[in-house]
Protein backbone atom coordinates (compact mmCIF):
# COMPACT_ATOMS: atom_id res chain seq x y z
CA UNK A 1 0.00 0.00 0.00
CA UNK A 2 1.29 3.44 -0.85
CA UNK A 3 1.79 5.92 1.95
CA UNK A 4 -1.15 8.29 2.19
CA UNK A 5 -3.44 5.75 0.50
CA UNK A 6 -4.58 4.12 3.72
CA UNK A 7 -7.79 2.16 3.62
CA UNK A 8 -10.22 3.40 6.22
CA UNK A 9 -13.03 1.21 7.56
CA UNK A 10 -16.47 2.58 6.66
CA UNK A 11 -17.23 2.56 10.40
CA UNK A 12 -14.67 1.68 13.09
CA UNK A 13 -17.46 0.42 15.34
CA UNK A 14 -18.78 -1.95 12.65
CA UNK A 15 -15.74 -3.63 11.08
CA UNK A 16 -12.06 -4.13 11.86
CA UNK A 17 -9.04 -5.92 10.41
CA UNK A 18 -8.34 -9.40 11.75
CA UNK A 19 -5.07 -9.65 13.72
CA UNK A 20 -1.95 -10.42 11.75
CA UNK A 21 -0.78 -9.46 8.30
CA UNK A 22 -3.42 -9.35 5.56
CA UNK A 23 -5.80 -11.62 7.43
CA UNK A 24 -8.90 -9.91 6.14
CA UNK A 25 -11.64 -8.16 8.06
CA UNK A 26 -14.52 -9.06 10.37
CA UNK A 27 -17.85 -7.63 11.48
CA UNK A 28 -17.82 -6.34 15.03
CA UNK A 29 -20.47 -5.24 17.44
CA UNK A 30 -20.85 -4.60 21.12
CA UNK A 31 -21.95 -6.90 23.92
CA UNK A 32 -23.09 -5.71 27.35
CA UNK A 33 -21.21 -7.68 30.00
CA UNK A 34 -24.08 -7.21 32.41
CA UNK A 35 -27.20 -8.21 30.46
CA UNK A 36 -25.59 -9.99 27.50
CA UNK A 37 -27.35 -7.89 24.88
CA UNK A 38 -25.67 -7.36 21.48
CA UNK A 39 -25.43 -4.10 19.55
CA UNK A 40 -24.43 -3.31 15.99
CA UNK A 41 -22.38 -1.24 15.51
CA UNK A 42 -20.57 -1.30 18.87
CA UNK A 43 -21.80 1.50 21.10
CA UNK A 44 -20.55 3.31 24.19
CA UNK A 45 -23.17 2.27 26.75
CA UNK A 46 -25.94 -0.26 27.23
CA UNK A 47 -29.20 1.76 27.42
CA UNK A 48 -30.60 -0.62 30.01
CA UNK A 49 -27.61 -1.22 32.28
CA UNK A 50 -25.78 2.08 31.80
CA UNK A 51 -22.90 2.18 34.31
CA UNK A 52 -23.97 -1.06 35.99
CA UNK A 53 -22.79 -2.75 32.79
CA UNK A 54 -20.06 -2.32 30.21
CA UNK A 55 -20.22 -2.71 26.46
CA UNK A 56 -17.20 -4.53 25.09
CA UNK A 57 -16.25 -5.14 21.48
CA UNK A 58 -17.13 -8.54 20.11
CA UNK A 59 -16.60 -10.24 16.76
CA UNK A 60 -19.89 -11.12 15.10
CA UNK A 61 -20.75 -14.22 13.08
CA UNK A 62 -19.92 -14.05 9.43
CA UNK A 63 -23.12 -15.77 8.30
CA UNK A 64 -26.77 -14.76 8.40
CA UNK A 65 -30.22 -15.17 6.82
CA UNK A 66 -31.60 -12.67 4.29
CA UNK A 67 -34.85 -11.26 5.72
CA UNK A 68 -35.51 -8.59 3.09
CA UNK A 69 -33.87 -7.06 0.03
CA UNK A 70 -34.49 -4.60 -2.78
CA UNK A 71 -32.83 -3.70 -6.07
CA UNK A 72 -32.31 0.06 -6.27
CA UNK A 73 -32.77 1.72 -9.64
CA UNK A 74 -32.64 5.38 -8.62
CA UNK A 75 -30.06 6.59 -6.11
CA UNK A 76 -27.64 9.41 -5.39
CA UNK A 77 -24.04 9.35 -6.66
CA UNK A 78 -23.98 5.55 -6.98
CA UNK A 79 -24.06 3.28 -9.98
CA UNK A 80 -27.50 1.72 -10.30
CA UNK A 81 -28.86 -0.87 -10.23
CA UNK A 82 -27.51 -2.33 -7.02
CA UNK A 83 -29.02 -4.46 -4.25
CA UNK A 84 -29.27 -3.88 -0.49
CA UNK A 85 -30.91 -5.92 2.23
CA UNK A 86 -31.42 -6.86 5.85
CA UNK A 87 -29.57 -9.90 7.18
CA UNK A 88 -30.36 -11.56 10.50
CA UNK A 89 -27.26 -12.82 12.28
CA UNK A 90 -27.13 -15.53 15.01
CA UNK A 91 -26.53 -12.83 17.61
CA UNK A 92 -30.23 -12.02 17.12
CA UNK A 93 -29.72 -8.75 15.28
CA UNK A 94 -30.97 -7.56 11.92
CA UNK A 95 -28.17 -5.81 10.03
CA UNK A 96 -28.45 -3.57 6.99
CA UNK A 97 -25.98 -4.41 4.22
CA UNK A 98 -25.24 -3.88 0.55
CA UNK A 99 -25.55 -7.21 -1.26
CA UNK A 100 -23.06 -8.76 -3.64
CA UNK A 101 -24.85 -10.91 -6.20
CA UNK A 102 -24.26 -11.94 -9.80
CA UNK A 103 -27.92 -12.09 -10.82
CA UNK A 104 -30.53 -10.07 -8.89
CA UNK A 105 -33.04 -12.84 -9.61
CA UNK A 106 -30.93 -15.18 -7.45
CA UNK A 107 -31.89 -13.23 -4.34
CA UNK A 108 -34.61 -14.73 -2.19
CA UNK A 109 -35.80 -14.07 1.33
CA UNK A 110 -34.59 -16.83 3.65
CA UNK A 111 -31.35 -17.58 1.79
CA UNK A 112 -28.15 -18.06 3.73
CA UNK A 113 -25.64 -15.25 3.35
CA UNK A 114 -22.03 -14.68 4.33
CA UNK A 115 -20.19 -11.44 4.97
CA UNK A 116 -17.59 -10.17 2.50
CA UNK A 117 -15.34 -7.14 2.44
CA UNK A 118 -14.20 -4.94 -0.41
CA UNK A 119 -12.57 -1.61 -1.07
CA UNK A 120 -14.62 1.22 -2.45
CA UNK A 121 -13.46 4.57 -3.68
CA UNK A 122 -15.72 7.58 -3.21
CA UNK A 123 -15.88 10.59 -5.52
CA UNK A 124 -13.29 12.45 -3.44
CA UNK A 125 -10.73 9.65 -4.06
CA UNK A 126 -10.95 8.28 -0.51
CA UNK A 127 -10.65 4.49 -0.13
CA UNK A 128 -13.08 2.78 2.23
CA UNK A 129 -13.30 -0.81 3.37
CA UNK A 130 -16.97 -1.74 3.33
CA UNK A 131 -18.82 -4.88 4.32
CA UNK A 132 -21.40 -6.63 2.18
CA UNK A 133 -23.27 -9.89 2.31
CA UNK A 134 -23.31 -12.44 -0.51
CA UNK A 135 -24.87 -15.87 -0.90
CA UNK A 136 -23.08 -18.34 1.38
CA UNK A 137 -20.71 -20.61 -0.53
CA UNK B 1 -53.42 21.65 31.09
CA UNK B 2 -56.32 23.52 29.53
CA UNK B 3 -58.23 22.96 26.31
CA UNK B 4 -56.80 24.43 23.09
CA UNK B 5 -58.77 25.16 19.92
CA UNK B 6 -57.77 25.61 16.29
CA UNK B 7 -59.57 28.78 15.25
CA UNK B 8 -58.05 29.62 11.86
CA UNK B 9 -56.29 27.71 9.10
CA UNK B 10 -54.82 28.32 5.68
CA UNK B 11 -52.59 26.67 3.11
CA UNK B 12 -51.15 27.13 -0.36
CA UNK B 13 -51.85 24.58 -3.07
CA UNK B 14 -49.00 22.03 -2.95
CA UNK B 15 -46.79 21.38 -5.92
CA UNK B 16 -44.55 23.53 -8.10
CA UNK B 17 -43.85 27.07 -6.85
CA UNK B 18 -40.65 27.96 -8.68
CA UNK B 19 -41.21 31.70 -8.40
CA UNK B 20 -41.82 31.73 -4.63
CA UNK B 21 -39.41 31.57 -1.70
CA UNK B 22 -40.14 29.85 1.60
CA UNK B 23 -41.17 33.17 3.15
CA UNK B 24 -43.64 33.87 0.33
CA UNK B 25 -45.33 30.50 0.73
CA UNK B 26 -45.29 30.84 4.51
CA UNK B 27 -46.78 34.32 4.31
CA UNK B 28 -49.67 33.12 2.17
CA UNK B 29 -50.56 30.35 4.59
CA UNK B 30 -50.17 32.53 7.69
CA UNK B 31 -52.27 35.42 6.34
CA UNK B 32 -55.00 33.00 5.35
CA UNK B 33 -54.98 31.49 8.84
CA UNK B 34 -55.02 34.88 10.57
CA UNK B 35 -57.92 36.12 8.43
CA UNK B 36 -59.78 32.85 8.87
CA UNK B 37 -59.38 33.23 12.64
CA UNK B 38 -60.22 36.93 12.73
CA UNK B 39 -56.93 37.56 14.55
CA UNK B 40 -54.48 40.41 13.93
CA UNK B 41 -50.74 39.71 13.50
CA UNK B 42 -50.03 41.68 16.67
CA UNK B 43 -52.22 39.36 18.70
CA UNK B 44 -50.02 36.32 18.09
CA UNK B 45 -47.92 35.69 21.21
CA UNK B 46 -45.66 32.86 20.00
CA UNK B 47 -44.73 31.45 16.59
CA UNK B 48 -43.67 27.93 15.63
CA UNK B 49 -42.27 27.22 12.16
CA UNK B 50 -41.80 23.65 10.93
CA UNK B 51 -39.20 23.17 8.19
CA UNK B 52 -36.73 20.37 7.57
CA UNK B 53 -34.39 21.08 4.67
CA UNK B 54 -33.99 24.86 4.24
CA UNK B 55 -30.36 24.85 5.47
CA UNK B 56 -29.49 22.17 2.89
CA UNK B 57 -31.69 23.04 -0.08
CA UNK B 58 -32.07 26.81 0.17
CA UNK B 59 -29.00 27.63 2.25
CA UNK B 60 -31.36 29.30 4.73
CA UNK B 61 -31.73 29.13 8.51
CA UNK B 62 -34.12 30.96 10.84
CA UNK B 63 -36.98 30.47 8.40
CA UNK B 64 -39.67 31.19 11.02
CA UNK B 65 -38.63 34.76 11.75
CA UNK B 66 -38.65 35.59 8.03
CA UNK B 67 -42.03 33.94 7.43
CA UNK B 68 -43.68 35.55 10.43
CA UNK B 69 -42.38 39.04 9.64
CA UNK B 70 -43.84 38.69 6.13
CA UNK B 71 -47.14 38.12 7.91
CA UNK B 72 -46.61 41.21 10.06
CA UNK B 73 -45.50 39.33 13.16
CA UNK B 74 -42.42 40.36 15.12
CA UNK B 75 -41.17 40.80 18.72
CA UNK B 76 -42.45 37.40 19.89
CA UNK B 77 -40.72 34.13 20.76
CA UNK B 78 -40.20 32.12 17.56
CA UNK B 79 -39.10 28.50 17.44
CA UNK B 80 -37.83 26.87 14.27
CA UNK B 81 -38.74 23.21 14.44
CA UNK B 82 -36.94 20.42 12.58
CA UNK B 83 -38.14 16.87 13.07
CA UNK B 84 -37.77 15.38 9.58
CA UNK B 85 -41.21 14.78 8.02
CA UNK B 86 -42.78 15.58 11.40
CA UNK B 87 -41.42 19.13 11.40
CA UNK B 88 -44.82 20.71 10.67
CA UNK B 89 -46.80 18.57 13.05
CA UNK B 90 -44.17 19.02 15.75
CA UNK B 91 -44.51 22.79 15.28
CA UNK B 92 -48.23 22.29 15.76
CA UNK B 93 -47.65 20.26 18.90
CA UNK B 94 -45.35 22.92 20.34
CA UNK B 95 -47.94 25.59 19.61
CA UNK B 96 -50.59 23.44 21.28
CA UNK B 97 -48.39 22.89 24.34
CA UNK B 98 -47.58 26.60 24.61
CA UNK B 99 -51.31 27.42 24.92
CA UNK B 100 -52.33 24.31 26.85
CA UNK B 101 -49.73 25.13 29.50
CA UNK B 102 -51.21 28.54 30.01
CA UNK B 103 -48.05 30.37 28.98
CA UNK B 104 -49.74 31.90 25.92
CA UNK B 105 -53.33 32.43 24.81
CA UNK B 106 -52.80 32.75 21.05
CA UNK B 107 -50.13 30.95 19.02
CA UNK B 108 -49.39 30.46 15.33
CA UNK B 109 -47.95 27.30 13.79
CA UNK B 110 -46.77 27.05 10.19
CA UNK B 111 -45.10 24.32 8.15
CA UNK B 112 -43.24 25.29 4.98
CA UNK B 113 -40.91 23.50 2.56
CA UNK B 114 -39.57 23.60 -0.99
CA UNK B 115 -38.21 20.33 -2.29
CA UNK B 116 -39.48 20.52 -5.88
CA UNK B 117 -36.73 20.54 -8.51
CA UNK B 118 -37.09 20.54 -12.28
CA UNK B 119 -34.85 17.52 -12.71
CA UNK B 120 -36.50 15.48 -9.97
CA UNK B 121 -34.57 12.63 -8.38
CA UNK B 122 -34.27 11.01 -5.00
CA UNK B 123 -34.25 13.36 -2.01
CA UNK B 124 -30.73 13.62 -0.61
CA UNK B 125 -30.80 13.14 3.15
CA UNK B 126 -27.02 13.15 3.54
CA UNK B 127 -24.57 10.40 4.53
CA UNK B 128 -24.15 10.83 8.26
CA UNK B 129 -25.51 7.37 9.11
CA UNK B 130 -23.77 4.10 8.31
CA UNK B 131 -26.69 2.81 6.25
CA UNK B 132 -26.65 5.93 4.09
CA UNK B 133 -22.88 5.61 3.60
CA UNK B 134 -23.49 2.04 2.44
CA UNK B 135 -25.95 3.14 -0.23
CA UNK B 136 -29.39 3.10 1.40
CA UNK B 137 -31.76 5.75 0.08
CA UNK B 138 -35.25 6.58 1.35
CA UNK B 139 -37.29 4.77 -1.31
CA UNK B 140 -35.06 1.71 -0.87
CA UNK B 141 -35.73 1.65 2.86
CA UNK B 142 -39.47 1.56 2.22
CA UNK B 143 -38.93 -1.07 -0.46
CA UNK B 144 -37.19 -3.23 2.16
CA UNK B 145 -40.20 -2.72 4.42
CA UNK B 146 -42.58 -3.60 1.58
CA UNK B 147 -40.72 -6.76 0.57
CA UNK B 148 -40.56 -8.01 4.13
CA UNK B 149 -44.29 -7.42 4.67
CA UNK B 150 -45.18 -8.93 1.30
CA UNK B 151 -43.17 -12.06 2.08
CA UNK B 152 -44.92 -12.45 5.45
CA UNK B 153 -48.51 -11.79 4.34
CA UNK B 154 -48.66 -12.53 0.63
CA UNK B 155 -49.44 -9.00 -0.53
CA UNK B 156 -49.02 -8.37 -4.26
CA UNK B 157 -47.68 -5.38 -6.20
CA UNK B 158 -51.19 -4.85 -7.55
CA UNK B 159 -52.56 -4.68 -4.00
CA UNK B 160 -50.04 -2.01 -3.04
CA UNK B 161 -50.70 0.01 -6.18
CA UNK B 162 -54.29 0.46 -5.06
CA UNK B 163 -53.13 2.90 -2.39
CA UNK B 164 -51.99 5.31 -5.09
CA UNK B 165 -55.16 4.69 -7.10
CA UNK B 166 -57.32 5.64 -4.12
CA UNK B 167 -55.30 8.69 -3.12
CA UNK B 168 -55.04 10.01 -6.67
CA UNK B 169 -58.80 9.71 -6.95
CA UNK B 170 -59.18 11.71 -3.74
CA UNK B 171 -56.60 14.21 -4.95
CA UNK B 172 -58.63 14.87 -8.09
CA UNK B 173 -61.34 16.25 -5.80
CA UNK B 174 -58.93 18.57 -3.96
CA UNK B 175 -57.96 21.92 -5.53
CA UNK B 176 -54.91 22.05 -3.19
CA UNK B 177 -53.57 18.72 -4.42
CA UNK B 178 -50.36 18.57 -6.47
CA UNK B 179 -51.76 15.81 -8.67
CA UNK B 180 -55.23 16.37 -10.04
CA UNK B 181 -55.67 13.30 -12.22
CA UNK B 182 -56.74 9.81 -11.20
CA UNK B 183 -54.51 6.89 -12.23
CA UNK B 184 -55.01 3.13 -12.71
CA UNK B 185 -53.16 0.18 -11.20
CA UNK B 186 -51.54 -0.38 -14.63
CA UNK B 187 -50.25 3.18 -14.73
CA UNK B 188 -48.85 2.89 -11.21
CA UNK B 189 -47.02 -0.36 -11.95
CA UNK B 190 -45.96 0.84 -15.40
CA UNK B 191 -44.18 3.95 -14.10
CA UNK B 192 -40.35 3.77 -13.77
CA UNK B 193 -39.03 1.45 -11.05
CA UNK B 194 -37.36 3.38 -8.22
CA UNK B 195 -36.52 0.50 -5.86
CA UNK B 196 -38.21 -2.86 -6.40
CA UNK B 197 -41.18 -3.16 -5.97
CA UNK B 198 -41.78 0.58 -5.64
CA UNK B 199 -42.35 2.51 -8.86
CA UNK B 200 -42.39 6.26 -9.24
CA UNK B 201 -46.15 6.45 -8.73
CA UNK B 202 -45.77 4.33 -5.57
CA UNK B 203 -43.72 7.17 -4.08
CA UNK B 204 -44.71 10.65 -2.95
CA UNK B 205 -43.41 13.52 -5.11
CA UNK B 206 -41.06 16.41 -4.45
CA UNK B 207 -43.23 19.41 -3.58
CA UNK B 208 -43.41 23.01 -2.40
CA UNK B 209 -46.03 24.43 -0.07
CA UNK B 210 -47.05 25.90 3.26
CA UNK B 211 -49.86 25.43 5.76
CA UNK B 212 -50.68 27.30 8.97
CA UNK B 213 -53.02 27.32 11.95
CA UNK B 214 -53.91 29.70 14.75
CA UNK B 215 -54.38 28.03 18.15
CA UNK B 216 -56.16 29.72 21.03
CA UNK B 217 -57.42 29.21 24.56
CA UNK B 218 -61.10 28.74 25.34
CA UNK B 219 -61.49 32.39 26.42
CA UNK B 220 -60.10 33.70 23.14
CA UNK B 221 -62.23 31.24 21.18
CA UNK B 222 -65.39 32.53 22.84
CA UNK B 223 -64.35 36.16 22.17
CA UNK B 224 -63.86 35.33 18.50
CA UNK B 225 -67.17 33.48 18.35
CA UNK B 226 -65.91 30.68 16.09
CA UNK B 227 -66.91 27.02 15.86
CA UNK B 228 -64.89 25.10 18.47
CA UNK B 229 -62.41 22.64 16.96
CA UNK B 230 -60.71 21.09 19.99
CA UNK B 231 -57.23 19.55 20.02
CA UNK B 232 -58.20 16.36 21.82
CA UNK B 233 -54.68 14.91 21.69
CA UNK B 234 -51.28 15.97 20.32
CA UNK B 235 -48.67 13.24 20.65
CA UNK B 236 -45.00 13.09 19.66
CA UNK B 237 -42.76 10.03 19.95
CA UNK B 238 -39.40 8.72 18.81
CA UNK B 239 -38.39 5.23 17.75
CA UNK B 240 -36.98 2.40 19.85
CA UNK B 241 -33.91 1.57 17.69
CA UNK B 242 -33.76 -1.78 19.45
CA UNK B 243 -32.38 -4.78 17.66
CA UNK B 244 -33.71 -7.16 16.51
CA UNK B 245 -36.33 -5.02 14.89
CA UNK B 246 -39.14 -6.28 12.69
CA UNK B 247 -38.31 -4.75 9.30
CA UNK B 248 -41.98 -4.13 8.47
CA UNK B 249 -43.44 -3.09 11.81
CA UNK B 250 -42.98 0.46 13.03
CA UNK B 251 -43.49 -0.05 16.74
CA UNK B 252 -43.34 3.68 17.39
CA UNK B 253 -46.65 4.08 15.55
CA UNK B 254 -48.36 1.54 17.78
CA UNK B 255 -47.05 3.27 20.88
CA UNK B 256 -48.01 6.75 19.72
CA UNK B 257 -51.49 5.61 18.68
CA UNK B 258 -52.13 4.08 22.10
CA UNK B 259 -51.06 7.27 23.80
CA UNK B 260 -53.17 9.46 21.49
CA UNK B 261 -56.35 7.44 21.94
CA UNK B 262 -55.74 7.41 25.69
CA UNK B 263 -55.33 11.16 25.88
CA UNK B 264 -58.35 11.82 23.65
CA UNK B 265 -60.45 9.21 25.48
CA UNK B 266 -61.63 7.65 22.25
CA UNK B 267 -60.74 4.79 19.93
CA UNK B 268 -60.34 4.07 16.21
CA UNK B 269 -64.08 3.33 16.01
CA UNK B 270 -64.77 6.99 16.86
CA UNK B 271 -62.53 8.40 14.11
CA UNK B 272 -64.45 9.76 11.10
CA UNK B 273 -61.43 10.46 8.89
CA UNK B 274 -57.67 9.99 9.03
CA UNK B 275 -54.88 11.87 7.26
CA UNK B 276 -51.87 9.55 7.51
CA UNK B 277 -48.29 9.45 6.29
CA UNK B 278 -48.51 7.67 2.93
CA UNK B 279 -45.00 8.60 1.78
CA UNK B 280 -44.95 5.28 -0.09
CA UNK B 281 -47.81 2.90 -0.85
CA UNK B 282 -46.73 0.28 1.71
CA UNK B 283 -46.84 2.94 4.44
CA UNK B 284 -50.59 3.48 4.34
CA UNK B 285 -51.31 -0.25 4.60
CA UNK B 286 -49.12 -0.48 7.70
CA UNK B 287 -50.74 2.61 9.23
CA UNK B 288 -54.19 0.97 9.04
CA UNK B 289 -52.76 -1.65 11.37
CA UNK B 290 -50.67 0.44 13.75
CA UNK B 291 -53.45 3.00 14.21
CA UNK B 292 -55.84 0.22 15.23
CA UNK B 293 -58.12 -0.04 12.19
CA UNK B 294 -57.02 -3.53 11.14
CA UNK B 295 -55.15 -6.48 12.59
CA UNK B 296 -51.54 -7.11 11.64
CA UNK B 297 -51.40 -8.59 8.16
CA UNK B 298 -54.98 -7.64 7.31
CA UNK B 299 -54.65 -3.95 6.43
CA UNK B 300 -55.06 -4.47 2.70
CA UNK B 301 -58.61 -5.78 3.19
CA UNK B 302 -59.75 -2.29 4.26
CA UNK B 303 -58.52 -0.92 0.97
CA UNK B 304 -59.84 -3.75 -1.20
CA UNK B 305 -63.29 -3.44 0.38
CA UNK B 306 -63.19 0.34 -0.21
CA UNK B 307 -63.69 1.12 3.48
CA UNK B 308 -60.90 3.70 3.36
CA UNK B 309 -62.24 5.44 0.29
CA UNK B 310 -64.34 8.63 0.52
CA UNK B 311 -67.79 7.28 1.29
CA UNK B 312 -66.38 4.28 3.15
CA UNK B 313 -66.52 3.53 6.87
CA UNK B 314 -63.29 5.41 7.66
CA UNK B 315 -61.89 7.46 4.78
CA UNK B 316 -58.09 7.69 4.81
CA UNK B 317 -56.33 10.57 3.06
CA UNK B 318 -59.37 12.15 1.42
CA UNK B 319 -57.09 15.11 0.72
CA UNK B 320 -55.07 12.88 -1.59
CA UNK B 321 -52.44 12.19 1.06
CA UNK B 322 -48.73 12.57 0.41
CA UNK B 323 -48.94 10.44 -2.72
CA UNK B 324 -51.33 12.78 -4.55
CA UNK B 325 -51.58 16.01 -2.56
CA UNK B 326 -47.81 16.21 -2.24
CA UNK B 327 -45.14 16.13 0.45
CA UNK B 328 -43.32 19.39 1.08
CA UNK B 329 -41.55 17.77 4.01
CA UNK B 330 -41.93 20.36 6.77
CA UNK B 331 -45.36 21.45 5.55
CA UNK B 332 -47.08 18.07 5.46
CA UNK B 333 -48.00 17.76 9.15
CA UNK B 334 -49.63 21.19 9.09
CA UNK B 335 -51.40 20.48 5.79
CA UNK B 336 -53.03 17.48 7.44
CA UNK B 337 -54.25 19.72 10.28
CA UNK B 338 -55.68 22.25 7.84
CA UNK B 339 -57.54 19.53 5.90
CA UNK B 340 -58.93 18.05 9.10
CA UNK B 341 -60.21 21.43 10.32
CA UNK B 342 -61.91 22.07 6.97
CA UNK B 343 -63.53 18.63 7.17
CA UNK B 344 -64.76 19.15 10.74
CA UNK B 345 -66.27 22.48 9.73
CA UNK B 346 -67.98 21.06 6.64
CA UNK B 347 -65.82 23.18 4.33
CA UNK B 348 -64.18 20.43 2.29
CA UNK B 349 -66.27 20.74 -0.88
CA UNK B 350 -66.33 17.72 -3.19
CA UNK B 351 -64.20 15.62 -0.82
CA UNK B 352 -66.30 16.33 2.29
CA UNK B 353 -66.66 13.39 4.67
CA UNK B 354 -70.28 13.37 5.81
CA UNK B 355 -70.90 14.33 9.40
CA UNK B 356 -67.20 14.50 10.30
CA UNK B 357 -66.80 15.07 14.02
CA UNK B 358 -63.45 13.44 14.85
CA UNK B 359 -60.32 13.61 12.69
CA UNK B 360 -56.93 11.97 13.22
CA UNK B 361 -53.67 13.13 11.63
CA UNK B 362 -50.48 11.08 11.58
CA UNK B 363 -46.98 11.84 10.32
CA UNK B 364 -43.85 9.74 10.54
CA UNK B 365 -40.40 11.11 9.84
CA UNK B 366 -36.75 10.18 9.47
CA UNK B 367 -35.06 6.84 9.11
CA UNK B 368 -32.82 5.29 11.73
CA UNK B 369 -31.64 1.73 12.17
CA UNK B 370 -34.69 0.09 10.69
CA UNK B 371 -37.12 2.38 12.50
CA UNK B 372 -38.23 5.99 12.14
CA UNK B 373 -37.01 9.03 14.04
CA UNK B 374 -40.33 10.63 14.94
CA UNK B 375 -44.07 10.15 14.82
CA UNK B 376 -46.84 12.62 15.58
CA UNK B 377 -50.51 11.90 16.03
CA UNK B 378 -53.08 14.65 16.48
CA UNK B 379 -56.75 14.08 17.17
CA UNK B 380 -59.11 16.99 16.54
CA UNK B 381 -62.80 16.98 17.28
CA UNK B 382 -65.74 19.32 17.15
CA UNK B 383 -65.73 20.64 20.71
Amino acid sequence: MEKGQEIVPIDKAAIRPLPGENQGWCLIGGRCLSCGRYFFPKREICPQCFDRGRVEETVLSCKGILVSYTVIHRAIDKNVPYAVGYVKVPENMVIFAPLEIREFSDLSIGMEMEVAFSEEETADKLKWMVYKFRPAS
Amino acid sequence: MRDVYVVGVGMTPLGKHLDKQLRDLGREACLQALRDAGVYPGEIEAGFCGNCLAPVLQGETGVGQSVFWEAGINKIPVINVENACCSGSTAFREAWLSVASGLYDTALAVGVEKTYTQKGGVLDIGTADLELKLGLVLPAYFALVANHYMSEYGLSKEDLAQVTVKNRLHGSLNPYSQFQKAVSVEEVLGSPVISEPLTRLSCCPLSDGAAAAVLVSGDILRKLGKKPILVAASVLQSGGYDNPMNPSKWELNYRAAQEAYGRASLGPEDVDLAEVHDCFTISEVLHYESLGFANRGEGIELLKSKQTYLGGSTPFNVSGGLLAKGHPVGCTGMAQIVETVWQLRGQAGKRQVENAKVGLTHTMGGMKEGDCKAVTINILRVG
